[in-house]
């Protein structure tokens, strides 16, 4: 079994926090979004992705002694009005000037067309239907992206409150994941966090969820903890995780061969709260739990 | 029913509901839409869209968010939401536009410096777009006294000589190029061209104590983070 290598999310803001517990850290992952900026182009009429020339150079210095993965917030790879493309420039842009070892994405949507055509942001990734035609479309796409990088392409699970959608497709949401992986090429970005908050919302079992799922497509794993929220468990990703997801990892890491990176993501505006020694004792407890440790995920 | 329509459906119910309302059209066809209507789930989504909306309101206005008073900024940012629909996931557009929101609000005039100061800010966020300027923009007061007053949670200080300071690409912070009662210039005549501070000899655009100023300002400016982004996930 190849050995786990242990991340974190950095971020400009996050930056200082995550330096101070570097020793415990064997990559980071860094979402390009952060570092860049909208910009209109008046002669065509169209908003690209513009990487902040100075954000960039603090997070490939962030980087300097360690591998980066990505991971990223705005592709809206599962928008049937067509994705961000901009979105893929600016990745290409990054890709120049920083290797990364993965590249993942939310499995979801944000970009939709309006009742007059417009191309608007819904201003939070939604959930999709499980169906033939969401899995025709998001499955070229993936495997576009994973062509286009040449490096593995993962797509993570998304939380949702919608309550009945995972019905609504006729495909159970494991084996449409399964099925993804399949006809694309791509790999699972497992976020235990967001399970666990569907498995706590919509009252089924995370273990049997993970029973349908074909373990050997999960290249990463999030783990992270938060709030509840008016009676539902968010997956705002601001507090440590819980041992009970802690145990959902074990569970996980026993059974999925192909694992090379644990990543305890945290929003940027809890770093505060959270402090340098919570974040630190979060990362010891991980780093205990995955084989070997202290390795590289490019393997 | 397709995908892009099903979807549109959606994201409309949860865009009007973030902003506590319901879309112009209703979903017709699709038992399951019409039924999120009213339902928990489709609050929790829409409370976590206008939650991290406002977030972003937060961190790429920190100049403007300092200086309100906490229940004004609350009130116009709640306004905002209510209003202007979400059409991105990044942080300086949505900025823009929500200052460009708040300056046009008539309760801001009741707090002195607010305008000057969030006009400073949505300049700067123009630079940071890609605009060139330079932008002209009039403070009541000593500029550097305001915005440190600001950066710090300070009272802000109270209302004084007229005051135009520039903003322009390449620098961090700004310059002031006129007082108005010393040269008689009019706070909306074109601004001189962009000088870069840091390389031009003082002697030659500026004295020594007005170069020292520009570089006290730039590095008040430079606590500020002017970051970008989208919403992690």
């Amino acid at each position: 079994m190849p050995r786990i290598a242990l991340g974190t999310t950095w971020s400009p803001l996050l930056g200082p926090m995550v330096e101070q517990n570097g020793d415990l850290l064997d990559f980071l992952e860094i979402s390009p979004d952060v570092l860049c900026r909208e910009r209109r182009c008046p002669l065509r009429g169209t908003t690209g992705l513009v990487l902040d020339p100075e954000l960039l150079d603090r997070a490939c210095r962030a980087a300097t002694d360690t591998e980066v993965v990505v991971h990223g917030l705005g592709l809206s790879i599962g928008s049937a009005a067509g994705w961000n493309e901009g979105y893929l420039d600016m990745l290409d842009a990054f890709a120049a000037k920083r290797r990364f070892a993965w590249h993942s994405e939310h499995l979801g949507y944000l970009l939709y067309r309006d009742h007059d055509g417009r191309v608007c942001n819904a201003g939070v990734p939604l959930p999709i239907p499980c169906d033939v035609e969401a899995l025709q479309l998001i499955a070229a796409r993936a495997a576009a992206v994973v062509r286009r990088y040449g490096v593995p392409f993962l797509l993570e699970n998304v939380a949702w409150y919608l309550s009945g959608i995972d019905r609504l497709g006729g495909i159970a949401e494991p084996e449409f994941l399964n099925r993804l992986c399949h006809r694309s090429g791509a790999g699972l970005l497992l976020d235990l966090f967001n399970l666990h908050c569907n498995a706590v919302n919509h009252g089924f079992a995370a273990r049997d969820w993970l029973d349908a799922l074909e373990l050997e497509h999960v290249v990463e794993v999030h783990m992270a903890g938060g709030p509840d929220f008016e009676g539902f468990a968010v997956d705002v990703h601001s507090q440590v995780s819980t041992a009970g997801l802690k145990d959902l990892l074990e569970c996980v890491l026993a059974r999925a061969p192909r694992v090379r990176g644990v990543v305890f993501e945290l929003l940027e505006e809890s770093a505060g709260l959270m402090g340098v020694d919570g974040h630190r004792n979060e990362l010891r407890e991980l780093r205990a739990m995955l084989r070997g440790g202290g390795c590289r995920v490019a393997g | 029913m397709s995908l892009a329509e099903w979807q549109t459906d959606l994201a409309e119910l949860v865009v009007a509901g973030a902003a506590g309302g319901v879309p112009e059209r209703l979903p017709s066809e699709d038992p399951w839409l019409r039924d999120l209507v009213g339902s928990d789930g489709l609050r929790v989504t829409c409370a976590i869209q206008r939650w991290w909306r406002q977030q972003r309101l937060v961190a790429a206005t920190p100049l403007t968010h300092l200086a309100a008073p906490e229940p004004l900024y609350d009130r116009i940012a709640a306004r905002y939401l209510d209003t202007v629909a979400a059409h991105t996931m990044f942080f300086f557009v949505e900025a823009r536009r929500f200052l460009e929101f708040l300056i046009v609000q008539p309760e801001i005039e009741s707090a002195p410096h607010l305008p000057a100061l969030a006009r400073l800010e949505a300049c700067r966020l123009r630079l940071a777009s890609g605009e060139c300027g330079p932008f002209r923009i009039e403070f009541h007061g000593d500029p550097l006294a305001i915005v440190a007053a600001a950066l710090q949670g300070e009272a802000l200080p109270p209302v004084g000589t007229p005051c135009v300071v520039v903003v322009e690409s390449g620098t961090v912070g700004f310059r002031v190029v006129e007082h108005p009662e010393s040269d008689g210039a009019a706070s909306d005549q074109a601004a001189e061209p962009a000088v870069d501070l840091a390389q031009e000899p003082a002697a030659r655009r500026q004295t020594q104590v007005e170069v020292a100023r520009e570089r006290e300002v730039s590095g008040v400016l430079a606590e500020v983070h002017f970051e970008s982004g989208g919403a992690p996930g």
